[in-house]
């Protein structure tokens, strides 16, 4: 009788342990399922903001503070930076930046945005 | 015979262990599924009506007159572009926790639970300066905002 009540209890802890193994795994699936759906929506929001800036970037002839100024007072809410750099392009009459955005310092996303730019004929 | 006891209750504290273990693994799983499905459907929610509202406006921007007016209790942005000889207007507007879409000729007297529902949200705030057209889309815990260049100076209808 007692050995049997030993054996049942050894089967259980070892059972336990099993278990304690995959509920260890499983937690940690959990957490990186939170942590991707969290990126993602992140990237979602990091999306939207690079296309504000670049709607405004191509559609002002490329005044980066013109972008900043209205793409800005959205992006501390959700921790947000935008950065716009300018690229040198070899056609004069192409106008380059690269709008990126982090997220706590991160960088989540990032496009290029293209213009044209008035040049003279001579240009 | 106390020993005997301890052998025979030590298994049932082991079993106890094992299923309080396994009930809150189980609701971890079933808050954690919870939590990323919320999640989810606002991010879907968010994502498609910003997108939408956006590809309509580029779409029709060269073609069409877009402005901002109030319609029911609230404003609406409207698209109004001429198909054969007559003005059709296109009206995105929030109405009942829902964005609408009613697309209808200009002259047609239409109150707003005449559109169509497309999807959540709360409200929707427009606002139109320097050329850029400005839409906030709120929701009950977040919001997005799209800001659609327009060049003012075309004139598209008649």
């Amino acid at each position: 009788m007692k050995n049997r009540s030993l054996l049942m209890l050894i089967e259980l802890t070892v059972m336990l342990l099993v278990f304690a193994l995959a509920a260890a795994f499983c937690l940690q699936g959990f957490s990186s399922a939170d942590s991707l759906s969290a990126h993602s929506l992140a990237l979602d929001e990091a999306c939207l903001i690079a296309q504000n800036a670049v709607e405004i970037l191509e559609n002002s002839g490329g005044d980066c503070q013109l972008a900043e100024q209205y793409v800005s007072p959205y992006l501390q809410q959700g921790g947000y930076t935008l950065v716009i750099t300018p690229v040198d392009t070899d056609l004069p009459a192409l106008g380059q930046a690269r709008v990126s955005v982090f997220k706590n310092g991160e960088s989540v996303f990032a496009l290029t945005a293209c213009w044209q730019r008035e040049v003279g004929l001579g240009e | 015979m106390k020993k005997n006891a301890l052998h025979g209750v030590l298994p049932l504290l082991v079993f106890a262990l094992f299923a309080a273990s396994l009930l809150s693994v189980l609701a971890a799983g079933a808050h954690s599924y919870r939590t990323l499905s919320q999640r989810d459907d606002l991010a879907f929610s968010q994502r498609t009506a910003a997108q939408y509202i956006r590809t309509k406006i580029q779409f029709s921007r060269d073609q069409a007159d877009i402005r901002a007016e109030s319609f029911g209790n609230g404003d609406a942005l409207v698209i109004a572009e001429i198909y054969g000889e007559e003005t059709y207007l296109t009206r995105f507007y929030c109405h009942n926790g829902f964005l609408y879409e009613l697309f209808a000729p200009q002259d047609t007297a239409l109150a707003p639970e005449d559109g169509e529902a497309v999807l959540p949200l709360s409200s929707l705030d427009i606002s139109l300066e320097n050329d850029l057209l400005q839409l906030r889309l709120n929701w009950e815990d977040a919001s997005r905002t799209v800001i659609v260049a327009l060049d003012a100076s075309k004139e598209v209808l008649p």
